[in-house]
């Protein structure tokens, strides 16, 4: 098992070797030396290559020996496989501790490639250098401002870190990340596992206090009892969030036995996740949007969960699907029914869900998001309704008729989106519960001041409220997992 | 593969504690009375033999035989059956409506992996079965078993008792003990794993070892 300090200069280096930098913008060497550019890494910045060009105004070495000694840990390998294994002493003389290898044609490419990539590991080992990869698509690690990667954006800074074995699925998390701003703390395409293992990965995540919570996309694991040993110690100090790609036939064993041909590869495989204590999740979008609530919202106390809605219909259809959660529609207490009356019309709900009824004037809203929280008997809050007066705004704004009054009024109602976004956001903080808010507007108008000030803030305004009460679901059931 | 018969297997994982059915072998019907009057009627007559892993689809099962000539019937039809090659299990006719499977297996990936679910004759239709890795938690095994669809059928159901969930915890764990102490077992299936009053009671079981 690798220790956390020995994978620090992947996450962490001090300086960076790009090994077969390119001048030639199509090829990775040129790639990974402008990613890691452009993102202003935080420390110097070297790169080879033999006709020693200036790339994007890096003067390259001929030589990896040219390279001063002790000034880089890490190196960001873009040359073709064969010739790896033969840098590597010269990398381990000029102080290098950790290298990605980007390049394919390794174990993923049949027996050929599997004893190359032997021959690499025997080599790194020999070396003293350890290797992620090889063919992965690289490294980010916002803390250290690092993108040392071949193909997606870099995210903002945040707490979610990934490992992934598919190089596009972490792409698709970072893309997530940068449309949401809900940041990103470490992100590696694992590639081969060929030297670190998922496991290695997960104990690194676990024992970083840069990561709150973890996104692994898993497709085959070459120790299972390693990997659910790392899972669940993972687990048992933060979020795991679980993506499983494809699956295998189960063993020969299948034809004798009822308990063989039962144990689909797949059922084993959720049990075993349940059984560590992560989460197992369908699909990247959701395993995301429950990072995001993981990386944000304060863990809840209790089940008990109220939903304040403008939008009569999103309150139904968010009630039926609390009921199929293990999640409790609070019913509302006298004394809190008594309190909303002062600041609601008589015509408002008097249940739970607490729709408004449209009977909400400049105020009430931050101040029903209060007396709510307030209250021992709320858990945790989902608000429905946000940017329903943004959009408004924007029929004004953009109407063939606006006038000094509509104008007037399109402006006043996109100052309340603002303040209704924020005083969600202060409510988080203040009383230290889960506030979800959900808007399909957050996709159809990204920029109503309603989702977009959640948004400015890194705070996920849920596309739907029936993923706002999965996600919900999961850090109640997780925080009561926590307390037990 | 070598597969225990069904009243070796359950030999084998009664002295890990598992609670069976009573049941001697017979090798014809003078034996088979002698059996079922030490037992007492009601009782089950079935074929037995390591060859022997399918007896259902054989039709080599014989339930709720009442008397010696029902028994002595029975014994009749299963030899028609077996041919040559037969031995007969006699055992106590057990009474109860629900059907639970359990068993053990060694997985690829994961290694020693317990199953749990719901048993008789539509296992493989519902696929209502959970799975541990072990050596695991009591609490592990809880959640295994309340993980189930039909938890419902661990309650009071159709005036029959609360299955005790003690004692099916210490079942399972008598499988995977059994599992566990024995390296050469690959899979272990107890089904059905009858409730009888709120008690599991392994009424079918198959091992089979490397």
């Amino acid at each position: 098992m690798k220790t956390i300090r020995e994978l620090e200069s992947l996450f962490n280096p001090k300086g960076v070797v790009v090994i077969g930098a390119s001048t030639h913008p199509g090829k990775f060497g040129f790639v990974a030396l402008h990613n890691i550019l452009s993102a202003e890494f935080r420390g110097p910045v070297y790169a080879t290559n033999p006709q020693k060009p200036k790339i994007l105004g890096i003067q390259t070495h001929e030589k990896i020996l040219d390279i001063p000694v002790g000034k880089a840990d890490f190196a960001m390998i873009c040359i073709s496989p064969d010739k790896i294994i033969d840098v590597l002493p010269e990398l381990a003389q000029i102080g290098i501790k950790t290298a990605f290898v980007v390049s394919g044609g390794f174990s993923e490419t049949g027996a050929k490639g599997q004893a190359l990539e032997r021959q690499l590991i025997a080599k790194a080992d020999e070396c003293g250098i350890l290797v992620a990869g090889p063919n992965g698509q690289g490294i980010v690690s916002t803390p250290a401002n690092l993108c040392s990667q071949i193909v997606s954006p870099y995210p903002p800074r945040g707490n979610v870190s990934i490992a992934s074995q598919s190089g596009n699925i972490l792409s698709a998390i970072m893309n997530l990340s940068r449309v949401s701003n809900v940041g990103i703390a470490r992100a590696i395409s694992i590639g081969n596992q060929g030297h670190i293992s998922l496991a290695d990965y997960l104990d690194y995540f676990s024992q970083d206090s840069e990561t709150a919570v973890a996104i692994i996309y898993v497709e085959g694991i070459p120790d299972g009892r390693k990997f659910y040993e790392s899972l669940r110690t993972t687990a048992s100090k933060k979020p795991v969030i679980v993506i499983r790609g494809g699956s295998t036939e189960s063993g020969a064993l299948a034809a004798a036995s009822h308990t063989g041909s039962l144990a689909s590869d797949h059922s084993i495989f959720a049990a075993m996740v349940k059984q560590a204590g992560a989460i197992l999740v369908e699909g990247v979008q959701n395993a995301f949007e429950l990072a995001a609530t993981f990386s944000v919202q304060p863990l809840p106390n209790g089940k008990n969960v109220v939903v304040m809605t403008t939008a009569g219909g999103w309150g139904v259809l968010t009630a039926d699907a609390i009921a199929n959660t293990s999640l409790t529609l609070v019913p509302l207490p006298d004394d809190l029914k008594d309190s909303i009356d002062s600041l609601l019309p008589p015509r408002w709900s008097k249940n739970n869900p607490v729709d408004l009824a449209g009977g909400e004037t400049r105020d009430t809203i931050p101040d029903l998001l209060s007396l709510l929280l307030e209250h021992e008997c709320v858990d945790s809050l989902i608000f429905l309704g946000l940017g329903i007066q943004g959009n408004v705004a924007r029929s004004y704004f953009e109407s063939p008729y606006a006038n000094e009054g509509t104008d007037r009024m399109a402006k006043f109602h996109a100052t309340q989106e603002e303040r209704y976004a924020m005083s969600i956001i202060t409510a988080i903080n203040k009383y230290g519960k889960p506030v979800l808010a959900s808007s399909e507007l957050s996709i159809a108008d990204p920029s109503n001041l309603g989702p977009k000030t959640l948004r400015d803030h890194g705070v996920l305004c849920y596309r739907s409220p029936l993923i706002a009460v999965q996600c919900l679901s999961h850090i109640t059931n997780f925080a009561a997992i926590r307390n037990s | 593969m070598i597969s225990l018969s069904e009243f070796a297997s359950k030999r084998l994982l009664n002295e890990y504690g598992l609670p069976i059915t009573k049941e001697f072998l017979a090798k014809d019907a003078e034996e088979a009375v002698k059996v079922a009057n030490s037992l007492g009627y009601p009782v089950v007559a079935k074929l037995c033999g390591e060859t022997i892993q399918h007896k259902t689809e054989l039709n080599g099962v014989r339930l709720n035989l009442q008397n010696r000539t029902e028994l002595e019937v029975a014994i009749a039809e299963l030899e028609d059956i077996s041919g040559d090659n037969h031995e007969f299990l006699i055992a106590e006719q057990v009474h109860g409506k629900r059907e639970f499977i359990a068993g053990y297996h060694i997985d690829d990936d994961f290694g020693p992996v317990l199953m749990f679910g719901l048993g008789g004759i539509f296992t493989e239709v519902l696929s209502d079965v959970n799975f541990r890795l072990i050596p695991c938690e009591r609490y592990d095994m809880e959640l295994m078993i309340n993980e189930i669809k039909s938890t419902r059928l661990l309650g009071s159901f159709r005036g029959e008792e609360e299955v005790s969930l003690q004692d099916l915890i210490l079942a399972l764990e008598s499988i995977a003990a059994c599992g566990l102490g024995n390296p050469d077992i690959l899979s272990i299936d107890v089904n059905p794993l009858i409730i009888s009053k709120s008690k599991p009671v392994a009424v079918d079981a198959l091992v089979v070892k490397s």
